[in-house]
């Protein structure tokens, strides 16, 4: 028994979710000058997710031409990520004072440049790279999941070609037999936690990443849950992205 | 419900007996509360535009009509091996071999299934057996050979190039061998010229120019400006809009205001409105018609050596300098409201300003300075209203 009670007597979490539901997901494009270019949908946009209490932006920026010369690959772009955590996003203010990003972060912009490279289709954008900024205004467990999930709207709403839709979700430990899906940083502080991020809601795992210790044996059931998780996941963000690109659709007819 | 058979329960509580059935629901009932938020955003868009002249019912019923014919990336476009991929498509190719997995033997062994699906957020479009998606969100140009587009010029490169970002994925590249130089057409390119060449055409320079050739699939384009109409921009101003608001057609200089405004609309997206009076100048210039051939030579000389000046015309006054500014404003009125842009709209959305300015003259606050009036129209409320009275125009005429 651990000290923390994650779930009632009704199965019902802290913030009233049943142990398999998901954060209310609202994704929604703004531009980044929305008057300025005199245009709704300019080529730079920005698009922000709210994964429960986890808050994302994320812009991107090309494909274009590099400003380096020996970073060109003629045959495919060369994809760049860059994550922002600002120090304010924690319950407890970061006190580093250094700008630098901490290991954890670079390992994240490692694991999704990794993960988004065998997504996007590069070999249509040959000589010219694609970055990708990520800021995290405001984290609430499953952080990296919320930004594979608003990494994956932008670039469609930036109409880069991909392959499928990626979607990731974190999902937790109770006791060594329960599962919880999506978790908030009460959760995450306590439990062995990990994340899984699928392609086109389907059984291809793309990325798993767990961070404590675990018997070997939960492992199937861990990703079954994340699985299910994901799939739920893809419908939505499709019907929102297919909300939020509808404008754009009676102009064309 | 679809949803509900990919749903299953994950947890088994032992110690609590819950009702798998009531999880189910409630988890159904998160989902849909998820999308009535996104749908209903959108719905208040939409009745803005339309003015609830439809009903509700209507109104989402449409909705949904469009949102089925939207596909989004990686969805399964067609399942056939007689279709070919067009753009925004990819395939997977999978061999069946049904004579292993059925006993029967009725079926062809070895059948090969293209599956193509789309890679972005678009419409299907077919055209005979190629498969293609249109993109919902057109951001980067893609060139086509006799385009008539505005560059910015980003680089002086050594080996007799120019670079120019023209809002595509790569820069577009113009040579010194495919513009026209000062001193005649025909003239053999030298040394010198080589030398000179970021005299002629500095960074940041616009230049209107035609497409040329398209090389690597549309990732290496060259430029020219061998014509008289094409060359170095000046006494203007620039306008960007999205791509998607400008359509290919014959002509894209159009005059306006007794033929004292030009635009060029670039088919990239770039806009340039100036003042110009060349027909009257040239009139005025071939008076004397006995030594004609001297004087071709060096009208030529004076032109083509004024085609490269980075100094605007004198001449211009703070009249030329307010319309300029005012048909920059319509530009921006249409984009704002997502019209496709061309001659007849910028007409009418001109008329609709000038009616605008008297409406505004019944207002108390109102000097009647045309710098405040033009100022007015800066206001995004303005915007959307001039485009919705001109959408209701284009109705009425049908």
């Amino acid at each position: 028994m651990s000290r923390f009670e994650f779930y009632n007597n009704d199965g019902l979490r802290i913030d009233g979710r049943r142990s398999n539901e998901l954060k209310n997901f609202e994704s929604s494009i703004t531009t980044t000058s929305n008057f300025a270019n005199f245009s709704r949908n300019t080529s730079t946009n920005t698009t922000y997710l709210q994964m429960g209490q986890n808050k994302v932006l994320v812009t991107i920026n090309g494909p274009k031409e590099p400003t380096n010369r020996t970073k060109i690959d003629s045959n495919k772009a060369t994809l760049s990520t860059n994550i922002n955590i600002s120090k304010f996003s924690k319950v407890n203010r970061n006190t580093n004072k250094s700008n630098l990003p901490d290991k954890q972060t670079l390992e994240w912009e490692y694991e999704i440049t990794q993960l988004f490279s065998t997504i996007v289709v590069l070999e249509t954008y040959p000589k010219s790279t694609i970055s990708i900024n990520v800021t995290v205004l405001q984290q609430d467990g499953g952080v990296l999941s919320a930004i594979i999930n608003c990494i994956t709207i932008a670039l469609i709403n930036n109409s880069i070609q991909i392959y499928d839709i990626i979607t990731a979700v974190s999902i937790g430990i109770v006791d060594q037999k329960h599962f919880l899906l999506d978790l908030n940083h009460l959760e995450e502080q306590f439990l062995s936690s990990g994340t899984i991020a699928t392609v086109g809601g389907g059984d291809q795992v793309s990325l798993l990443r767990i961070r404590d210790k675990f018997p070997l044996d939960l492992i199937e059931e861990f990703m079954q849950v994340g699985l299910q998780g994901c799939s739920v996941l893809k419908e939505i963000i499709t019907k929102q992205v297919k909300d939020m690109n509808l404008n754009k659709l009676v102009e064309i007819q | 419900m679809s949803s509900n058979t990919k749903i299953l329960t994950v947890i088994k509580h032992i110690d609590n007996n819950v009702n798998i059935t009531d999880n189910l629901k409630n988890f159904n009932a998160n989902v849909n509360e998820d999308y009535d938020f996104s749908s209903s955003d959108e719905e208040d868009v939409n009745m803005e535009e339309k003015d609830s002249d439809i009903s509700d019912d209507e109104d989402e019923l449409e909705n949904k009509k469009l949102i089925n014919q939207i596909i989004s990336p990686g969805d399964l476009v067609i399942k056939s091996s007689e279709y070919m991929k067009g753009h925004n498509t990819y395939t997977t190719q999978e061999h069946f071999e049904k004579s292993n997995t059925t006993e029967d033997g009725n079926t062809k062994s070895g059948e090969e299934e293209l599956n193509i699906y789309s890679s972005t957020l678009g419409v299907l479009s077919k055209i005979n057996k190629l498969i293609s998606v249109t993109n919902i969100n057109k951001n980067l140009y893609q060139a086509e050979i006799g385009d008539h587009i505005i560059g910015q010029i980003v680089e002086v490169t050594s080996a007799k190039k120019w670079k120019l970002n023209i809002n595509g994925n790569n820069l577009a590249t113009l040579q010194l061998s495919s513009i026209n130089l000062p001193g005649g057409l025909l003239r053999r390119k030298n040394e010198q010229d080589e030398l000179n060449m970021k005299q002629l055409l500095k960074v940041g320079d616009l230049i209107n120019c035609e497409v040329q050739g398209v090389h690597a699939s549309g990732n290496d384009i060259n430029l020219h400006t061998r014509s008289l109409k094409y060359g170095k921009l000046r006494n203007g101003a620039l306008v960007k809009v999205k791509m998607g608001l400008i359509q290919r057609k014959k002509t894209h200089t159009h005059f306006f205001n007794n033929n004292s405004i030009k635009i060029i609309l670039g088919c990239n997206g770039f806009i340039w409105v100036s003042y110009e009076r060349a027909p009257i100048d040239s009139v005025t210039k071939d008076k004397g018609s006995e030594s004609i051939k001297t004087d071709i030579t060096r009208i030529e000389q004076d032109t083509s050596f004024e085609i490269y000046s980075d100094i605007n015309d004198p001449n211009i006054d703070l009249k030329t300098r307010i319309l300029i500014s005012k048909y920059v404003i319509i530009i921006k009125i249409l984009a704002f409201n997502n019209l496709v842009i061309n001659e007849q709209r910028i007409n009418s959305v001109y008329e609709l300003i000038l009616s605008y300015n008297r409406n505004s003259g019944g207002m108390p606050n109102n000097s009647g300075n045309s710098k405040d009036v033009l100022f007015l129209l800066n206001d995004p409320e303005v915007m959307k209203d001039i485009g919705y009275q001109l959408v209701q125009g284009e109705k009425m005429r049908g």
